[in-house]
């Protein structure tokens, strides 16, 4: 696989959210807003880039008996930096991810693809697998918030810390807070899921049709 | 028996490694952004104060609950104006139907509301959430309440309307209310000569 794969493989082909359905426990909880989503999910990248990093630069001198313990100490160093970088910065938007943000140490994608790639391939490759994970995670977050945020609250785009008051789009009375409710991010998702699944399914039967014809 | 030893040490030597440098990292970061959050967290607790105290300049928390206190009070502070003891505002967590109301009351030194302010709640979105709005809280019948004049829901027999649906997290943010009430009570109160005594004259004609 080259490198420009190894990147767009965790967008589209492997989307941690959509394909993998790995890391539920963020994206059900925080896709309410578009705000807290790209926070959340550019807060995963980067501790997903910078982890992958340091477990490829170390695959030959961790123990394979301690290799756990070693991924969750490199993986806890990040996250607790981009905690406390993030409550110093945009305590707002801190608050509302929360225990969500300490939470990303467990989260599946992170050391899924520790054990799964980082610890098997080149530094370079990597990095792209971190950065490709992380912004299909990024985008999966993303989608499931567009939809969520209008619907439940009526607005879009409310970023607080920064100072943007958000685009009204439903007023008062026709907002569906369930929406921003946890059964509204199941449904939501489920409906995304089948969506994509259904078009995975489509492209993949194109694709083996134009083959067949082609030959 | 050389060689597992030597396995086994390096072992603990790699992740002991590991620990330590993230370790040192952390304290790092740590120095630079720990100043930052502490102001930032002090900031907001002042912003609070103010709002809910609007006479008062300064603040000083008092450092032991008064004896008596209702099991929901965390803290209190009191409030000045020019040194002048310009009221109390207290800090106070009723259980709400999702979860603890973390909300600030001020009472001012008169002994009425001066202002309340819900810091933190879990309450049902977009029903028990309404207790955050001014609707609610800057009702009539919320702020006229204070020392002698306890406010209560239309269906605990007082004057104050409940949010429609939610009435467990109404007759919460009511029960912080009566709680900072009788904080700031046994504060006026002790104060020989001070505002208290007002109090007490304004409780002669209220309702008991």
């Amino acid at each position: 696989m080259k490198r420009w794969q190894v990147f767009t493989n965790g967008i589209f082909r492997e989307n941690p959210i959509f394909r993998l359905v790995l890391g539920m426990c963020p994206t059900l909880a925080i896709s309410t807003a578009v705000a807290n989503a790209l926070g959340m999910g550019l807060a995963a990248t980067f501790v997903l880039v910078c982890s992958n990093v340091i477990i490829s630069l170390l695959r030959n001198v961790i123990p394979d008996e301690v290799r756990i313990p070693c991924y969750i100490v490199v993986v806890a160093t990040f996250v607790t930096i981009v905690d406390k970088v993030m409550a110093a910065s945009a305590p707002g938007l801190h608050k509302v991810l929360g225990i969500f943000i300490p939470l990303i140490v467990v989260n599946c994608i992170i050391l899924g693809r520790a054990e799964a790639f980082a610890s098997k391939n080149s530094v370079g490759r990597s990095f792209m697998d971190g950065l490709g994970m992380g912004l299909g995670f990024t985008l999966g977050l993303l989608l499931l918030s567009a939809i969520r945020e209008p619907l439940g609250e009526g607005t879009f785009l409310v970023a607080k810390d920064f100072g943007f008051p958000g685009l009204g789009l439903i007023s008062e009375g026709n907002r569906a807070k369930i929406f921003v409710m946890a059964p509204g991010a199941f449904i939501t998702l489920g409906l995304l899921l089948a969506g994509i699944n259904k078009l995975a399914a489509k492209l993949t039967a194109a694709r083996a049709h134009t083959k067949k014809g082609g030959e | 028996m050389a060689k597992i030893a030597n396995e086994q040490l390096r072992l603990v030597l790699v992740l002991t490694l590991i620990a330590a440098i993230s370790g040192g990292i952390l304290a790092i970061v740590n120095h630079f952004t720990e100043p930052r959050i502490k102001e930032l967290e002090r900031q907001a607790t002042n912003e609070a104060l103010a709002l809910c105290l609007p006479g008062a300049g300064d603040f000083q928390k008092e450092e032991s609950l008064p004896a008596g206190a209702g099991g929901d009070v965390s803290e209190v502070y009191h409030g000045f104006d020019n040194n002048e003891p310009a009221g109390v505002v207290v800090k106070v967590e009723p259980r709400g139907y999702g979860g603890k109301v973390t909300m600030m009351v001020g009472i001012a030194a008169q002994g009425k509301v001066a202002g309340i302010k819900v810091l933190s709640h879990s309450e049902t979105s977009g029903l028990g959430s309404k207790i955050t709005e001014d609707g609610f809280l800057q009702q009539e019948a919320i702020r006229e309440g204070g020392l002698g004049k306890p406010p209560a829901l239309k269906q605990d027999g007082g004057k104050v309307e409940a949010i429609t649906n939610a009435t467990i997290s109404s007759r919460a943010v009511i029960r912080g209310i009566n709680q900072a009430l009788a904080v700031a009570e046994s504060f006026f109160t002790s104060t020989p000569g001070g505002p208290g005594d007002e109090a007490e004259a304004e409780r002669g004609d209220g309702e008991e």
